[in-house]
């Protein structure tokens, strides 16, 4: 049982998306949208140019808008965020459904001809793209100014206030380079299979979320729980080959064994409980956090 | 400005309730549980429906797309049965005659037409598939070609989800086929639990081949595009089960089966819209009643399987059309 | 009072926003249908057009207010219950698995043991989040989903597997409870049924107890800030996992009243989306049980509103989710409404 590669990549790139606007304070759950428009997005460049970098660039351009969007509605429009990112999940698949169908004509699948996943020295490029954006975000967000005001923005208004900084340019940033990721992760999973299948990120864009906190929002241990979700998922996928196990129990193991995993890391961690950025809860009356 | 919002709605409710236009005798709903593009089998269903319909002056049809929520097709289709506009309802899918027995039994005079299903419901008119026939077909194509590439008698069946026609006719179909050819054969099944994770159902199929398998039978919806990109990677054949898919990825795809939704649903619809179509008497049907086959006369499928294997298929082919070989489909009902 | 403590004040936007919704609901179903006035009278009159379709969408506004509650107490007590599609599987499992071992003489006494069954087994499952959270520290967000994902396979295994799974059936579903546990239905063939129209006192109940007790002002002031009440010298230990376990329990009984009352078997897959649903109308609701009811009718009102336009023909399929995005973004868009941020 080797690394799984195609299984980690994505995943990889929707966690370090989850990384930045959880770091800066808004948690982006519209991935999985993201990932499935972006999936389209890079399979229809593709489909039409043939050109790798320009399906990879116009993922990540339309991610950027979406994050945009999220940040638009969160913070100028006062939406809950929850809700904005829950209504951007409903909201890029029927999209996506719809551009596909009047291009096409059909709401199925997309498949490409052609290579749209060159492997360099053995090693698939979207791999060492992902692993590059891995080692970029741990640079960018932990070792400049700029990442720090982002972290900043992160812990609440008081700091920024004091320091006359506007929290908002900074959650905007980051959620539109959380939104790119996200859709790039997409065009990977896509690209890599050849195909645009509607429904394709199959809730990778979830997965990703739970291995941003068993990865304790930190960039390497991101990678080190990538791993650990992909493992578990093909060793389900290796289990099937007993069919004496009843096969909802396999499906089932991957998710239970992340509990455990996740409870585990959380209860030994040292320094006790770390912070955790949700989305401010949606009580009435004094939910004024700023 | 919230009387103006007020009146507005009050108005546009008021619009709302104005009477409907009856529609003629013969109306028609073509009810897809699922979604229309993408799904071949709901196509033909729809392509089928409407043909007939466009012969009958006058007949109106209109397709509903019901979404892939099983627990909500109940709930439709009562809805499409109290309206009483529709003179029959067409669907497809083998569980139709339980979802809809709520509705046809609160609107007794509302009549169904379920293709892929067998119910004696006497609301119904239904018609299946010979299942098993199929995949022992695709089963004995499977088997000469690993034995060609002088690969073990392993065949791979990758499905969505596990259900009953899958469990007792598709899989044991599946496995007889290939131990005609060859006695020691085994299939090796797996499950994707959806329709549409592609990238699990690469996967699965990697998994299978590193096993051996040479040969792979996706069933999984969206997700046998993984399947095929696997297939295509190391180099294995793929069989696809019910519609042409020479095309979607020439080199991988090496047979196609074929199940004549279209022209079930043509025949139904023409009998049903003539007056003719009996209803509480199921059928099951396969390939010598003409709606089961498969695709030999495709070029791909002669330039990529070998003459010898090619002439053994045949024959076994040509005994099902004939009748001479006929398997019974199990009913779990 | 200002205007923010105003429930009056706060309803009227709330009326506003709903306003602005359906507006634009009416300006997309005119411009993308083939038939805006067919698509409009297919979306004010239809969900409420006959029996069957008031019997449906009561059920379903019901259901939201039990999932809008279970979300609702989480929330309010500072907790993310994102388990509820799980919670509320399990629920059903449990009440129909029980049905079938009760000795049928038990009639309405069987009933009230499944149901009870169900809200155990939900109230387990969200639990075992609280407790994690309690021991361990475990972020129950997290956990919550976890395990519910882990659930629903393994639920699915369970069902269909020996003892329980339906031997004649096409369905992937399990065998019937016995009719004598079955709950008497309303407005057939509707979803509706007897069974449900408990979670209107229930919502009274939870809301009073949350707004009026000593208690529920406890749970509140979790929700609010943590740290404050711990040095308020509250048990954040007790009051992270009653929420939770309260959550869950209040998800698996909708799950059991949906088994017993409206399929009277465990249909694989009858729970999808149940759990969102629920945050949804939390979220609407502000996390407030006495708005539940309200939001729920709304949300239910909106769903079988979008149902009715596709079913009629009306409106193209894939665009229905769209429309429902458009209009959970606007009610909860505040700056849209004035209110302030």
């Amino acid at each position: 049982m080797g690394v799984p590669f195609d299984l980690l990549t994505p995943l990889l790139v929707a966690a370090l998306g989850a990384l930045w606007s959880e770091r800066a304070g808004i948690l982006n759950i519209a991935l999985e949208g993201q990932m499935l428009s972006g999936a389209l997005a890079g399979v229809l460049t593709f489909h039409f140019t043939g050109n790798l970098t320009l399906a990879l660039a116009v993922a990540v351009g339309f991610g950027a808008v979406t994050g945009l969007l999220l940040a638009w509605g969160t913070l100028d429009l006062g939406a809950d965020p929850f809700i904005a990112a829950l209504g951007l999940n409903l909201l890029l698949p029927a999209l996506a459904g719809w551009v596909s169908f009047s291009l096409f004509g059909n709401l199925g699948v997309i498949r490409l001809t052609g290579n749209a996943a060159p492997v360099l020295l053995g090693v698939p490029l979207f791999l060492i793209l992902a692993l590059v954006l891995a080692g970029a975000t741990q640079a960018l967000l932990f070792h400049t100014p700029w990442g720090l005001r982002i972290r900043a923005a992160g812990t609440g208004p008081q700091l920024m206030i004091s320091r006359g900084l506007d929290s908002r340019v900074l959650q905007r940033q980051a959620l539109a380079i959380s939104g790119a990721l996200g859709a790039l992760a997409g065009a990977f999973l896509a690209l890599n299979l050849g195909a645009f299948v509607p429904g394709i990120s199959a809730g990778k864009g979830w997965i990703a979320l739970v291995a941003l906190y068993l990865g304790m929002r930190k960039p390497l241990p991101v990678l080190a729980a990538c791993l650990v979700l992909s493992w578990t998922e093909q060793a389900s996928n290796l289990l099937q080959s007993f069919r004496d196990l009843p096969t909802g129990l396999v499906l089932g193991l991957p998710s239970l064994l992340t509990v455990v995993v996740f409870v585990a890391t959380t209860a030994y961690r040292k320094g006790g409980r770390s912070k955790v950025n949700r989305p401010s809860f949606p009580v009435r009356k004094s939910d004024n956090r700023a | 400005m919230s009387k103006l919002l007020v009146a507005l709605m009050a108005v546009l409710i008021l619009a709302s309730c104005a009477p409907q236009a009856s529609t003629g005798p013969a109306s028609l709903a073509v009810f897809i549980p699922g979604t229309l593009q993408g799904s071949p089998i709901y196509e033909m269903l729809d392509a089928g429906a409407r043909k007939a319909v466009a012969e009958v002056p006058g007949a109106i049809v209109k397709t509903i797309e019901g979404g892939f929520n099983q627990a909500q097709w109940g709930e439709q289709i009562a809805t499409l049965a109290s309206s009483g506009e529709y003179r029959f309802i067409v669907t497809s899918n083998p569980a139709m005659p339980e979802i809809a027995a709520a509705a046809a039994k609160a609107y007794p005079n509302q009549k169904f037409l379920i293709l892929e299903s067998y119910s004696d419901n006497p609301s119904y008119a239904t018609l299946a598939y010979n299942h098993r026939e199929l995949s022992y077909l695709h089963g004995v194509l499977g088997g000469l070609l690993a034995a060609e590439r002088k690969a073990p008698a392993v065949l791979g069946l990758i499905a969505g989800q596990e259900y009953p026609d899958m469990n007792n006719a598709i899989v044991p179909g599946f496995e007889e086929g290939l131990k005609a050819v060859s006695p020691e054969g085994k299939v090796e099944f797996r499950v994707v639990g959806n329709w549409y994770d592609a990238a699990k159902g690469a996967e699965l199929a990697k998994g299978l081949f590193d096993q051996g398998v040479s040969v792979v039978m996706p069933i999984s919806g969206g997700a046998n595009q993984g399947v095929l990109t696997a297939a295509k990677a190391s180099g294995r054949a793929v069989l696809w089960y019910d519609t042409d898919g020479y095309a979607v990825e020439p080199g991988v795809v090496f047979g196609s089966g074929r199940i004549l939704q279209d022209k079930a649903a043509y025949e139904l619809v023409k009998k049903a819209l003539a007056g003719t179509l009996e209803y509480g008497k199921p059928q099951m049907v396969g390939f010598q009643e003409g709606y089961l086959d498969y695709v030999t006369d495709s070029p791909t499928f002669v330039q990529l399987v070998p003459e010898g294997p090619r002439q053994k298929f045949e024959a076994v082919l040509a005994d099902f059309r004939s009748g001479k070989t006929q398997l019974e489909m199990p009913l779990s009902r | 009072m200002n205007r923010r403590t105003n429930p009056l004040a706060s309803g009227i936007g709330t009326l506003v926003a709903l306003g602005l919704a359906l507006g634009l609901a009416v300006v997309l179903l005119a411009v993308l249908s083939p038939n805006p006035a067919g698509a409009l009278r297919a979306f004010f009159w239809g969900p409420v057009s006959s029996g069957l379709a008031w019997g449906n969408l009561l059920n379903q506004a019901l259901l939201l207010s039990l999932t809008g509650l279970a979300a609702s107490l989480a929330f309010g007590a500072g907790a993310f219950n994102l388990g509820g599609e799980g919670q509320t599987y399990t629920g059903g499992l449990a009440a129909l698995a029980l049905t079938l071992v009760l000795p049928v003489a038990w009639g309405w006494g069987g009933i009230l043991a499944a149901l009870l069954a169900g809200v155990m087994a939900g109230a387990l499952l969200g639990g075992l989040s609280g407790w994690l959270k309690v021991r361990f520290e475990a972020d129950e967000m997290i956990t919550t989903f976890l395990l519910s994902a882990s659930a629903v396979p393994f639920v699915n295994a369970v069902m269909t597997g020996p003892g329980i799974g339906a031997a004649q059936s096409m369905l992937i579903q399990s065998r019937p409870a016995p009719e004598a546990f079955w709950i008497p239905g309303l407005l057939a063939p509707s979803n509706l049924h007897v069974g449900i129209l408990v979670a209107v006192p229930i919502v009274v109940v939870f809301a009073v107890l949350v707004n009026h007790t000593p208690w529920g002002y406890r749970l509140r002031l979790m929700g609010r800030n943590r740290d404050f009440a711990r040095y308020a010298g509250i048990s954040t230990g007790i009051y992270a996992l009653v929420p939770l376990g309260l959550s869950g329990g209040l998800h698996g009984l909708a799950g059991a009243l949906g088994v017993l009352g409206t399929q009277h078997s465990l249909v694989q897959g009858f729970s999808a989306g149940w759990g969102w649903n629920g945050i949804a109308v939390a979220l609407i609701a502000r996390s407030n049980p006495w708005a539940v009811l309200p939001a729920a009718a709304l949300l239910a009102f909106l769903d079988q509103a979008g149902r009715s336009v596709v079913l009629q023909g009306q409106f193209p399929f894939q665009l229905s989710a769209l429309f429902q995005a458009c209009i959970l973004f606007f009610i909860t868009a505040r700056r849209l409404h004035g209110r302030p941020l």
